[in-house]
Parts: C-alpha cells; sequence; structure tokens
C-alpha cells in the first residue's frame, strides 16, 4: 500500500471472492452444461441448470448489495456518460467501463434468458420437461426448448466477443484482465479510488436466498 | 376440410403404395402431406404425454384427467403402424426423421406401438381404480415406451 507522489501506484482489491467465483463456476457451468447436453443427460444437465439459475440469482443480488465493481449502479451508466467515456472525457474508474457494462448486461441477461427458457422448455416426446412447463402449452413447451438451443449459439457468440476482447487489452492495451479476475487485485495509479468491498457475510445471505429460490424453482413453485 | 383431404389423400397413397403401383410414385408433396398427417397425431400424443405428466407432478392429481388422455394415447398408438405406409420415409423433398429401419424391422416396429398402447392402457387402468400411487407408476413407464421406438426409429435431433 505504499505510495510515492501524486503518480504512485498501487495493488487495491479490484473483484471480490464471491464476484469471481461467480465469474469462473459460469464458464465451468456453460462447459459442461453444453455437455451434458450433448451426452444426452438431461437429468444431469437439469441439476446444473439449477446450479447456474442460483449463481444468477446470487448475481443479481450481489449486484444490489455486494462491492462497489459488482453493483449495477456503480458501472451501468447511461448513453450520455458512455458517449463521454468513448471521448476520453471521464476520470478512470476501477472496474467495468462504461461500455464494457453493456456486454456485462447483455451476458447476464442472456444467460438469466437462456435458463428462463430452460425451464418451461421439454423434450420433443413431452416426457422430460422443466419444472414449470406444467404452466404452459405443449406447443410452448416446444417453443421454449427451440429457443432454448438458439439462445446458446447466441451465448456462445457473446462469450466468443468477450474472450476477443480481453485478447485486445492483452495484445494491443497491454493490460491483462484475467489475472485481476484470478486474483481479485490489480495495480491502479493512485488517482483511482479503491472501491469499497462488501463483508463476505453479506454474501452468505445471498447465497442462502439464491439457494433456496433456485429450489423452489425447481421444485416447480412448490414449497 | 383440409384435414379430411390429407385424409383421403394419405388413404389413396397408401393404397397406391400397397397396391405396388410403383411406376406412378407419389410425389414428394403427396408423402410429405402423409408424414405432416403423422406428425400431427404424434403431437396429439406428446400433448396428451404431457397433460398426464402435469397432472401427475400436482399434489392431488386429476385421476379422470389422467385417465382420458391415457384412453386417447392407447387409441392413437394402435393407430400408428398405418400411419406409415410404405414409401413414406426418408427421400429427396421429403422431410421426416422416420428410419429406413421402420419398414426393414415391421414385426419389431409394430411390437413397439403396441408397448406404447400397453402403457397407456396400464395408466388408464390405474387412474381408473383411484390409486394414485399405482397411476404415478405406471405414468412411469411411458417416457420409456416412446423411447423405446424413437431410438430405433427415429432420427436423432
Amino acid at each position: 500500500m505504499s505510495t510515492d507522489g501524486a503518480s504512485g501506484r498501487r495493488s487495491i482489491a479490484l473483484w471480490d471472492l464471491p464476484l469471481r467465483l461467480v465469474h469462473w463456476s459460469l464458464v465451468v457451468l456453460l462447459a459442461s452444461l453444453w455437455w451434458t447436453w450433448r451426452a444426452g443427460r438431461i437429468e444431469l444437465h437439469e441439476q446444473l441448470g439449477y446450479l447456474t439459475l442460483g449463481v444468477l440469482l446470487f448475481r443479481v443480488y450481489w449486484g444490489l448489495f455486494g462491492s462497489a465493481t459488482a453493483r449495477f449502479s456503480y458501472f451501468v451508466k447511461g448513453p450520455r456518460v458512455i458517449a463521454a467515456y468513448l471521448r476520453g472525457g471521464l476520470p478512470p474508474q476501477a472496474g467495468h467501463n462504461p461500455l464494457g457494462a453493456l456486454s456485462v448486461l447483455l451476458l447476464f441477461g442472456l444467460m438469466i434468458a437462456e435458463v428462463g427458457l430452460g425451464l418451461f422448455a421439454q423434450d420433443i416426446d413431452g416426457i422430460e420437461a422443466g419444472p414449470l412447463a406444467r404452466f404452459v402449452s405443449y406447443d410452448a413447451a416446444n417453443a421454449a426448448r427451440d429457443w432454448h438451443a438458439l439462445l446458446f449459439n447466441v451465448i456462445l457468440g457473446v462469450v466468443a466477443l468477450h474472450v476477443l476482447a480481453i485478447l485486445f487489452y492483452l495484445i494491443v492495451k497491454r493490460d491483462n484482465l484475467v489475472s485481476p479476475m484470478l486474483s481479485g487485485r490489480k495495480v491502479f495509479d493512485d488517482a483511482v479510488e479503491a472501491p469499497k468491498m462488501a463483508p463476505l457475510s453479506r454474501a452468505l445471505i445471498g447465497i442462502a436466498l439464491a439457494a433456496f429460490l433456485s429450489w423452489w424453482v425447481a421444485r416447480g413453485l412448490r414449497l | 376440410m383440409r384435414k379430411a383431404a390429407v385424409f383421403v389423400g394419405g388413404f389413396i397413397l397408401a393404397g397406391a403404395a400397397y397396391g405396388g403401383l410403383d411406376a406412378a410414385a407419389p410425389s414428394p408433396d403427396a408423402v410429405q402431406k402423409v408424414v405432416d398427417t403423422r406428425i400431427a397425431h404424434y403431437k396429439e400424443i406428446g400433448k396428451a404425454a404431457k397433460s398426464i405428466h402435469d397432472e401427475i407432478g400436482q399434489a392431488e392429481p386429476d385421476l379422470t384427467a389422467i385417465q382420458s388422455n391415457a384412453r386417447q394415447i392407447e387409441a392413437l398408438a394402435r393407430q400408428i403402424p398405418s400411419w406409415f405406409p410404405k414409401g413414406t420415409g426418408q427421400q429427396p423433398g421429403v422431410k421426416t426423421g422416420a428410419l429406413p429401419a421402420i419398414w426393414e424391422q415391421i414385426p419389431t416396429f409394430k411390437q413397439r406401438a403396441a408397448g406404447l398402447a400397453g402403457a397407456a392402457h396400464e395408466i388408464a387402468a390405474a387412474a381408473a381404480s383411484g390409486n394414485v400411487d399405482a397411476t404415478k407408476a405406471a405414468a412411469g413407464n411411458l417416457g420409456g415406451a416412446c423411447k423405446a421406438c424413437h431410438d430405433s426409429f427415429r432420427e436423432k435431433k
């Protein structure tokens, strides 16, 4: 934490542990969800889907009550701020930049929609079905399945874009974004304010809430 | 009207196929109509299967509804062999997942269809007896009966 004058640099906590766990668990879940589908392991696919739902629900909670860099209110900005950022007229802030925030929202929005569709989807025989399929018609559950399949490819596309952006930062801008997502820390100019980190105990409440909600949905909204 | 026309078309086609009028092979459009009709029938089975499973998932399943859906599946399942006249398999200009194995192993295919009718019959009987647990157990075999046929005779998606 040593600083030497106005031009000093120091390492600060950027991404907290819950956020990093969310990030990397989604990487693993995305791959295993794809594999379980390909291999026809539909029951395992469903279980992993509920886990993904829990992770996404927790991320929403953490976006409201978590550390600064996880909060939507901290990084989600309107078009005017995004334009100012693109012109380079914004003071540097640790965490997602206003443009990157859009891709964060897009990716999470797509994943939430994907899990949501999976809950209503059924197989072509009307036998294997998501826990919420009973609330919709046969045709709607079939449509949910088709959209579930289609949206996965859209997610793959956005993930590819995400990885390309990280490579662009690494190679062109000489800015490694991967190690901070692993270690949680990053070196910034002293001028950049250290984001406020939330206590881990607060994450436990979110985990409990997300786990309960996901379990309830998995049971078809029956207690 | 359209449905009736498709039906009539199907019978003519079936007749032509069984009559061995290979010289006047039916047009892909006519074959596709037969395929579409049987797909519509399978969707009826799927809908009824979904209704049964939706009810089974309830705290207090409606056994009367399960019974009528099971009877519908049984009746449709008994028709299945008639939905597959010779010459309505995969061919240029026709979109169908019906594998050639259907016509290569007709006895097995018929046996699987009968298996579905039997599974549906069991559900209807259990539901008629008013025994929820027995109905649930019988309904658990329905998916397997569908799968038994699909695994061998329907193209993998």
